[in-house]
């Protein structure tokens, strides 16, 4: 089992399938293949010539190209797919930058000659485009053509000077050897008549109808061995258009330059476009109507055209997904990264790259939606945590105060199993509220678990965590072991239906527990109707929903009718409906990036200025510790107004909630059910600047009287008689705190000053000035 | 070095000085001088310290 969840490999492998590198519409469309993104870049910085040869590397004879071009990349341009939007005029483009290039001279390549022999049949476009192509390699290439001069049927379609210029431009420093009024009819005796040697390589460009030499120019890959030759179809007598054959041509050159190379006889195969935009990228701008001479654009007509380009690439992820916008990272990126950092062993040099994103990320399942070929990037973090924390890779700053938590939670302090009081037989339902619920507002899950005594009187109480904490901390056996337990405690209570108020147990149990019956306890309320409280705001709110629920939940519907029994005037946060994004909580990252969390709240506060209703506590809790105001539906339900607690509240809220349910429910005293004594605390007394201190580094006030205890019983500390004031500290699991505080005299206790930690581990030596070091003190 | 300047410790009595202590983080260790009472040898980080460079080093650990 442990094995299987920390096996990164087959969610790498679904990266197979990223369309990140994937050409875009206009890139796909184009029969020259031309770099658009380039090409637009250069305009656009005004590069006219750098502009021109890439687009005479693209189209081999680029006067040609831009008379013949039909635009067919700015038919697929989804600029034009928008009521008001008009495509880039590219024809327009590539006219322009034949025109505004001062620098249209080939370059003379100094290389040296191949030895392979090529034979060219047919000198219209596409026989020229591969002649130009594979002469510019140095293949020594021999042109027949039935007629008396090249061109073939470019004279039905512009003025003779205009291909000629280019024919004799392009191919200025090439040795081509053309072979006029000579028809093939035959290529298995073709050899070159100069030394009688058979041609390595046959291009048959003989035009629309022209002779094919055995093979079905309708075949997908026209090509064949012709004994020791590679003998390929193209131009017209494949393409369907003027550009596709001259397309064709020079892509086939490239063809026969791979098999020159390698023996394989491949056919160029037409690339198609899979990505998907995101609809936010495109605009409504007017497209830029030329103006120069000739119905040509000017430099800055052609530049303002081109910044109108959108550069489509499939970036839905990195435009939606928090941590790939976080860190400017691309998907392939962040999975390389990831991959590295799962490899056992360190490297002292960027070994383990994506360690803190890995914990930073959220599994919102947001990823694998906006993905259009659905890359499960929540379920390969998962794994990843699993395998960094299997091989010891996994600081364990990024999850201690978690994992302390959830084992507080499950702890006999805090943690209750009863069925309802007075009840024996199973219990249809049981409440499981979750561990943060009790934690953030106890009443709460006393209010909601009296209401469902009043409509269900047999339900059944469930205190305990889900374990994702361990889940999400890669600690499988830890995450397992707690799972068990909730499934004996489910098997105690009677199997019931459990009533959960937290959708991230919601989601766990659905995945990891699917055995046991679950529904939102919102659901049971919207169905069995809940009493209007006195107290009801009725100022305009949206519901921000949590992320561990999708479009289409049933919960959702039923928060939005107990909202509108309340009356409340909700507005709609379209955005997030649709694509549902963590309020940061989820995957517990705040240890790994403090700054990357608080970025994710803003932006989530930022989709409106109306508070908020959430059914997720941890959401709730996440905006009002950012200023943002903000209400649980069981808030709302209750009459209650939400506070802030710090992490000492947390735990006393917890460890209440037990005491306030057992006492009022079960007419119980706490300490027979959990058996806890009193700890020997010293007395604390600070302000409210510390208080929060403390809560914000993640620790108890109860650990920071264990740190004071500890100074003062052994002296370990450092007294400063200026502001007459002890400072000392302590190890707590792995943190370092320290303390400064002062000794009260009057009262017995100790006024703390401040509160500060470290990860790092002081090593004192064993042995100092010839004394054995207390050992007390590591 | 102001502050670290006016403390003593406890139990010794003495100022500190600054003198190396070895500091261990992710399985990685090192050794760097900071506040340090000559006789018994407790350590003093102060807060700027835990919060500045001390901060920085165990995030680059992390990341490693």
């Amino acid at each position: 089992m442990t094995e299987d969840i920390a096996n990164i490999a087959p969610y790498l492998a679904q990266f197979k399938h990223c369309l990140q590198n994937e050409p875009p519409f206009c890139m796909s469309a184009c029969p020259l293949d031309l770099k658009v993104y380039d090409f637009i870049d250069r305009i656009r910085e005004n590069r006219f010539n750098a502009a021109y040869k890439q687009w005479r590397n693209a189209a081999g004879f680029p006067f040609i190209a831009a008379r013949l071009c039909s635009g067919l990349c700015s038919a697929a341009c989804p600029l034009g797919g928008t009521e008001a939007g008009e495509p880039v005029r590219m024809n327009d483009l590539e006219r322009a930058v034949c025109h505004l290039a001062t620098k249209t001279e080939p370059t003379d390549y100094n290389l040296p000659q191949k030895p392979q022999r090529i034979a060219i049949i047919g000198a219209g476009l596409a026989g020229m485009a591969a002649a130009l192509r594979l002469a510019t390699k140095r293949y020594q290439v021999t042109v027949y053509e039935k007629a008396s001069r090249p061109g073939g049927t470019l004279y039905e379609l512009m003025e003779e000077n205009v291909f000629q210029d280019d024919f004799a431009l392009q191919t200025k420093h090439l040795a081509i050897t053309y072979r006029f009024d000579t028809e093939i009819t035959s290529v298995s005796d073709l050899a070159d008549d100069s030394s009688g040697e058979p041609f390595d390589a046959i291009f048959a460009a003989t035009g629309r109808g022209g002779a094919s030499f055995g093979i079905d120019p309708a075949d997908p890959a026209p090509c064949r061995m012709e004994g020791e030759t590679g003998l390929f179809l193209g131009g017209s007598l494949t393409a369907e258009d003027k550009m596709h054959a001259l397309g064709s041509g020079l892509a086939i050159a490239t063809a026969i330059d791979n098999f020159l190379m390698t023996r394989n006889l491949r056919y160029p195969v037409p690339r198609q476009s899979y990505i998907q935009i995101d609809e936010a990228s495109l605009h409504t701008l007017p497209a830029v109507v030329p103006t120069g001479d000739n119905g040509l654009y000017t430099k800055e007509e052609a530049a303002e055209e081109a910044a109108r380009c959108i550069k489509c690439q499939c970036n839905g992820c990195q435009l939606h997904d928090d941590l790939l916008r976080y860190l400017h990272k691309t998907p392939t990126r962040l999975r390389d990264e990831i991959d590295a950092t799962c490899v056992e062993g360190t490297a002292d040099i960027k070994g383990s790259p994506a360690k803190r994103s890995i914990n930073m990320y959220q599994p919102a399942g947001l990823f694998r939606e906006i993905c259009p070929v659905q890359i499960d990037m929540d379920a390969l973090i998962q794994a990843a945590r699993f395998r960094i924390h299997k091989i010891g890779k996994m600081p364990w700053a990024f999850h201690e105060f978690f994992l302390k938590d959830m084992a507080f939670t499950n702890s006999a302090q805090a943690a209750l199993c009863r069925k309802a009081p007075g009840e024996n037989g199973d219990a249809p339902y049981a409440f499981f509220p979750g561990c943060q619920l009790g934690a953030s507002a106890p009443a709460l899950v006393t209010d909601t678990y009296r209401y469902l005594l009043q409509k269900e009187p047999q339900t059944g109480l469930l205190l305990h965590c889900c374990g994702v904490p361990a889940k999400w901390a890669g600690e499988a056996a830890r995450w397992q072991e707690t799972l068990d337990t909730i499934r004996t405690q489910w098997i105690k209570l009677g199997r019931p239906t459990l009533l959960m108020a937290c959708p991230t147990c919601m989601k766990t149990f659905s995945e990891s527990l699917p055995e046991i019956p679950t529904t939102f306890v919102y659901d049971f309320m919207a169905a069995r109707g809940i009493e209007k409280p006195a107290a009801c705001p009725d100022e305009t709110m949206c519901i921000f929903d949590p992320c561990a629920t999708r479009a289409g939940d049933t919960v959702r519907t039923s928060v939005r009718r107990l909202c509108r029994d309340l009356a409340l005037p909700l507005e709609p946060l379209a955005e997030h409906e649709r694509h549902t994004a963590c309020c940061s909580y989820g995957g517990q990252g705040s240890l790994a990036d403090p700054n990357y969390t608080r970025a994710v709240i803003r932006q989530r506060m930022e989709e409106s200025d109306h508070p908020y209703i959430t059914y997720c506590i941890n959401c709730r809790d996440a905006f009002i510790s950012q200023g943002k105001e903000a209400r649980h539906i069981l808030d709302l339900l209750f009459g209650h107004s939400p506070g802030l607690s710090t992490v000492t509240e947390r735990r006393a809220n917890r460890t209440r909630l037990k005491e306030v349910l057992l006492k009022e429910f079960w007419k119980e005293s706490a300490a027979a059910e959990s058996g806890s004594a009193e700890h020997p605390a010293i007395r604390l007394e600070m302000d409210e600047t510390v208080r929060q201190k403390i809560s914000s580094e993640h620790l108890l006030e109860e650990e920071v009287a264990q740190v004071i205890a500890f100074c003062e019983r052994t002296k370990r500390s450092f007294y400063d008689a200026e502001k007459d004031s002890c400072c000392g500290c302590r190890k707590l699991g792995h943190l370092t705190c320290w303390v400064e505080y002062r000794p009260l005299a009057a009262s017995g206790s100790y006024e703390v000053l401040n509160v500060y930690t470290h990860r790092m581990e002081i090593q004192l030596e064993v042995v100092w000035n010839g004394k054995r070091v207390d050992p007390e003190v590591q | 070095m102001a502050k670290e300047s006016i403390l003593k410790c406890s139990k010794c009595h003495v100022p500190l000085e600054e003198m190396e202590v070895t500091f261990c983080y992710l399985e990685r260790q090192f050794r760097h001088k900071v506040p340090r009472c000559p006789k018994c040898g407790q350590v003093y980080i102060p807060e700027e310290l835990a919060r500045g460079r001390m901060a920085e080093v165990e995030k680059l650990l992390e990341d490693k």
